[in-house]
């Protein structure tokens, strides 16, 4: 197969795989070229060859070569993992303290916590009916107030 | 000679290459992470398989 020298590198351009700072000059050369221009044919119509055929075997020899290099992978994936759980756990970090300062800047604006919520979130002393009665008055207060029914 | 019992006579090195490119859609930077390569190497690597390729299946692409 004849080439100008620059097979390699078109070989690189088809696969988009140039740097852009070479990418120029090498467009520029293909323009002028028409071995290059043959050259990026043949390739196209290997590609489209391949993809036509569907699945592609490898050799017995080929896989296990490929399936040694994807044994060293986990490595490689536990870092991508780690890079993106901390990328999570620091956006919810963010979320939160946002959520926990406009709660609070709710709770100033609606003023005082009412005294049922307090109470009902308290720890129960054994006083038995008559707490859970001032409670139940302390509910309805408050729910009267809310609702204009002072 | 199909496409496929042509990938199988290249070597397992040109092999790896042509799937991981050509059928997955790796990049080199890829290619290199996943075969432990540099990625100058998966660039000559792969034009050498494709040269082989071509001359396999030279009655399927033509001249």
């Amino acid at each position: 197969m004849t080439d100008c020298g620059q097979a390699d590198r078109i070989s690189a351009y088809y696969d988009g795989e140039i740097p852009e700072a070479e990418r120029a000059a090498l467009e520029a050369h293909i323009r002028g070229c028409p071995l290059c221009a043959v050259e990026m044919a043949r390739l196209q119509r290997l590609s489209r060859l391949i993809r036509s055929t569907g699945q592609v075997e490898m050799s017995s020899q080929a896989l296990e070569r490929l399936h040694q290099s994807l044994d060293l992978q986990p490595k490689i994936a536990i870092l991508h993992m780690a890079e993106v759980f901390a990328a999570v756990a620091a956006s919810i970090l963010i979320v939160s303290g946002v959520w926990l300062w406009m709660i609070s800047t709710a709770n100033e604006a609606a003023g005082q916590i009412p005294v049922w919520e307090t109470v009902a979130v308290a720890p129960q002393d054994s006083s038995g009916a008559a707490a859970q009665e001032q409670l139940a008055q302390w509910v309805i207060q408050d729910l009267s107030r809310k609702n204009g029914h002072d | 000679m199909d496409v496929t019992a042509a990938i199988k006579t290249l070597g397992p090195e040109h092999q790896e290459v042509v799937i991981l490119r050509e059928i997955q859609g790796l990049s080199y930077e890829e290619m290199a992470e996943v075969l432990e390569i540099p990625r100058g190497t998966v660039e000559s690597r792969l034009f050498r398989a494709r040269r082989e390729l071509q001359k396999r299946l030279k009655e399927y692409l033509g001249s």
